[in-house]
């Protein structure tokens, strides 16, 4: 049996190869997914952890009359507050409820960055809706995967087919054939995922290399992988069998009477014209892979649009790297002045009106207050806000306004009215001090404090910047440096994961459809050499080809388009559940990869074209047809 | 009138490290409406003489001259443009183009050439085929997809009419059926060629060319013939 499949196997070599690399691609795009979306997440906790500590919750309590203490993996005591670690994670809320019942508890403090990376924050935060949007992705891979294995071995049936009947009539028995069929699909499924693991990791190496991303072996998400792509090549690979069947049982004439319509004048639209229409099933692999290449690399390319979108608009990095406010004296804004013409390359000293006010704010990662600056200067320095107009010494915001009520912010002279959203992203206040909202108003007294915004890279500045607070010089500083770089990092991070995955998607996705055109030509030799021994000019070929491929690609584009159409609403209704974001226009990158999707079809076609020109017309017409 | 002038054809094959002598050095020469049956047993080289003939394969060396024309030194288009004007094939598996009908696939050669196709309702009631002319190949019986292969070969009313073994897989019922045609039109003028190993059949051929390792044994003028 086993000589039998490999000698198949050599016997086929170009199907072989096509229908393991399938595999083999489907299954990288699962595996890098995977290991993507791992290393991205490990990348967040170490963030997190640096940041704010692995703690679950922390609490203002003693532990008096609590027993449960079999639960807690880590107890660390800091000032007041219990830092409590949990051996079950998704547990945080209900232990804590539990641990207050049992002891007094005081000021419950959740560390929802985090929780939130393990998706049980119950803040609505933007990692939750990451995780729906990874979901949404995850689903599309795993529906392509299907596809992409599901479409080559379309092609491969008709000759599996034909092999089964042939076993059939040369009497091996259902068993055998059954065995035969199974041993097969083992063999493609334990090369092709074993390929795939190993190519999978390469490039994912080869990419982290670029970046801080760790390679890390989920064992939970890979082994769900491999299980996925075994089922589904198996059940893929046993359809031949239920198909054999049913050819046995079918009978063979139809008495289909064909009434033709339409006219063409010309043989060779005709031609492409009634082959496309009545051989829908010869088409229907190349037109599967045409769609999961435009719903994939459309969708995708939404989604890294999107996310670069919220990236840039709501994540505000300041421009900044240190803040210094002392009271408004002549000393010490001589003092500011000497420190930041010592330490800075670039410095911006404004006097301010310092008022703390509550406002409400309402966010996706932590509720508190903000300090309200209002500056009286000539450079704008922080926070660079278009929105920000001077006028004389004073700074106007301009109206804004933000939708469903979230954040409104207008300006009217005399009454504020606003709420502000805090944007810093996974709670990192403890390194960046609390958003600054400016705004200016007509007339505001006592411009009590200086505030100094600097940029350096000058080294051991805390260090200086401390030996000031010591001396009580200055009031306090804000070390905005670490959080800068920590934010960068994140943002690059996430962008580069967002668009690795749409380049990975792309290329396979492109990889499967060049790989259906290859096939759907290679397969219709024996109707090239018919056509050529009746008078087909290479001419002919070519014309005939270009109108093939504007009907294939023509009846993607629009089966895609309701699925498209469908994808881009759910992201848009997710996204504008959190963040107002104009909608982003999908059918542009749409018509784009529906133009390379054209091309690429045209130019495989084309060149095997050319490799068909050149074979003999009695060896084309002696092929085996689809 | 001389139609066809073989000088000298000579065409080999590889086949593992052997190379076999498929057309060994033949000389033919075929006059306008012959009817001629070239036979010969298994491997003897009677279809590849037949496929150099009709333009479908290449000689490794020699002439072959349709019409004062030498087709070995035609290539690409410019011997598919002599083919579609001068030559009809009938191979033994019909090979139809499964996505035409009847209809559509006997006229398909003649949309090329631009000729006049008038000649097809004569052509479609001789082959008994106008019930059937807008029916898939699939839906037609063997003798009937031949019969269809026949007029696509016809249509454009060939200086020569070629056939490949062309009731190798049909029944003696269908078999008879085909000849008679062949028989049919050679009576109206056309040249027909064709290949079998049916002694049977060849006999109803008016000249016989026996093929044996690749050489021409015999070559009678059938005088039996029931004409």
């Amino acid at each position: 049996m086993l000589k039998l499949i490999f000698n198949n196997f050599k016997q086929n070599k170009k199907t072989t190869i096509v229908f393991l690399l399938s595999i083999v691609l489907a299954s990288m795009l699962i595996f890098i997914f995977v290991f993507l979306f791992s290393g991205v997440h490990q990348y967040l906790v170490d963030e997190v952890i640096k940041s704010k500590g692995d703690y679950h919750v922390k609490i203002k309590t003693d532990l008096k009359g609590y027993e449960n203490f079999t639960v807690i993996k880590k107890i660390k005591w800091q000032n007041e507050y219990v830092l409590i670690t949990y051996n079950d994670i998704d547990l945080t809320y209900k232990l804590t409820n539990k641990l207050c019942q049992k002891t007094k508890c005081h000021d419950i403090k959740y560390n929802d960055p985090y929780l939130s990376l393990y998706g049980i924050s119950k803040n609505n935060n933007l990692l939750k809706t990451f995780k729906n949007l990874i979901i949404v992705v995850l689903s599309l891979i795993l529906i392509a995967s299907f596809g992409i294995i599901y479409n080559i071995y379309k092609i491969v049936l008709v000759t599996k087919t034909k092999q089964l009947a042939i076993f059939q009539n040369l009497g091996m028995s259902l068993k055998d054939r059954r065995h035969f069929l199974l041993l097969e699909t083992l063999f493609f499924s334990v090369i092709g995922l074993t390929i795939g693991f190993i190519l999978s990791i390469l490039i994912y190496l080869v990419i982290s290399n670029f970046n801080s991303l760790k390679f890390i072996i989920n064992m939970k998400f890979l082994f769900y992988a491999f299980i996925f792509i075994l089922i589904l090549v198996f059940l893929i690979c046993l359809l031949p069998f239920f198909k054999a069947k049913k050819i046995n049982e079918k009978r063979l004439h139809s008495n289909h009477y064909i009434k033709r319509k339409k006219k063409f004048k010309n043989v060779v639209s005709l031609i492409a014209y009634l082959n496309y229409k009545r051989s829908k099933k010869q088409y229907l692999a190349l037109i599967i892979s045409l769609i999961i290449f435009l719903v994939l690399s459309s969708s995708f390319h939404v989604f890294v649009i999107y996310t670069e979108n919220i990236i840039d608009k709501y994540i505000k990095i300041p421009t900044y790297d240190f803040e210094i406010n002392a009271l408004n004296t002549k000393e010490n804004f001589d003092l500011l002045k000497k420190f930041a013409k010592q330490n800075s390359t670039k410095y911006a000293i404004y006097e301010v009106s310092n008022k703390k006010i509550n406002i409400d704010i309402e966010d996706f990662f932590v509720k508190g207050s903000a300090n309200l600056y209002i500056i009286k200067g000539n450079n704008f320095f922080i926070n660079k806000r278009e929105e920000v107009v001077f006028k004389d010494d004073k700074i106007y915001l301009a109206k804004q306004k933000y939708s469903k009520d979230n954040i409104v912010l207008t300006i009217d002279n005399q009454k504020l009215k606003l709420k502000a959203q805090n944007k810093v992203p996974f709670g990192f206040e403890n390194i960046l001090n609390k958003n600054n909202l400016v705004i200016g108003v007509n007339d505001y007294p006592e411009f009590s404090n200086l505030t100094l915004f600097m940029k350096s890279n000058t080294k051991n500045l805390v260090k200086k910047l401390d030996n000031l607070l010591k001396d009580n010089n200055i009031l306090y500083y804000v070390d905005a440096s670490k959080g800068k770089k920590i934010i960068n990092n994140i943002i690059m991070v996430i962008k580069f994961f967002v668009f690795m995955v749409l380049v990975l998607v792309f290329l396979i996705s492109i990889s499967i459809t060049i790989s259906s055109s290859y096939l759907s030509i290679m397969y219709r030799q024996k109707e090239f050499g018919l056509l050529k021994s009746i008078g087909f000019l290479n001419k002919n070929f070519k014309d005939m080809l270009v109108i093939e491929s504007l009907y294939i690609t023509f009846k993607a584009f629009i089966c895609s388009l309701p699925i498209i159409l469908f994808i881009n609403m759910f992201f848009v209704e997710t996204i504008n559940e959190i963040i107002d974001l104009k909608g982003i226009s999908i059918f542009k990158p749409f018509l784009l990869y529906t133009l390379i999707s054209l091309l690429t079809v045209r130019i495989i076609m084309n060149i095997l074209l050319g490799s068909i020109k050149n074979t003999k017309t009695l060896t084309l017409v002696n092929c085996d047809n689809i | 009138m001389e139609i066809i002038k073989v000088k000298n054809l000579y065409k080999t094959y590889k086949q593992g490290s052997d190379k076999i002598i498929a057309v060994n050095n033949t000389n033919l020469k075929i006059k306008q409406g012959e009817f001629i049956a070239i036979v010969g047993p298994s491997g003897s080289g009677k279809s590849t003489l037949l496929h150099i003939l009709a333009g479908l394969d290449m000689p490794d060396s020699g002439e072959v001259y349709i019409n004062k024309t030498n087709i070995v030194n035609l290539k690409g288009d410019d011997l598919t443009l002599f083919r579609r004007k001068h030559i009809g094939f009938i191979f033994q598996f019909y090979n139809l183009l499964p996505f035409l009908t009847v209809k559509e696939n006997i006229l398909l050669p003649a949309f090329f050439t631009n000729k006049n196709y008038s000649s097809y309702n004569k052509l479609i009631n001789s082959l008994n085929l106008k019930d059937k002319e807008n029916y898939l190949p699939n839906d037609l019986s063997g003798g009937q997809q031949q019969r269809c292969a026949i007029g696509r070969a016809l249509i454009t009313n060939p200086l020569v009419l070629f056939a490949d073994e062309p009731t190798g897989n049909l029944d003696s019922h269908n078999a008879k059926k085909i000849i008679n045609l062949f028989k049919y039109y050679n009576k109206l003028g056309q040249t027909i060629i064709f290949v079998t190993h049916d002694n049977y059949l060849a006999k109803k051929a008016k000249r016989i060319i026996t093929v044996k390792d690749g050489k021409i044994v015999k070559d009678i003028k059938n005088v039996k013939t029931n004409f």
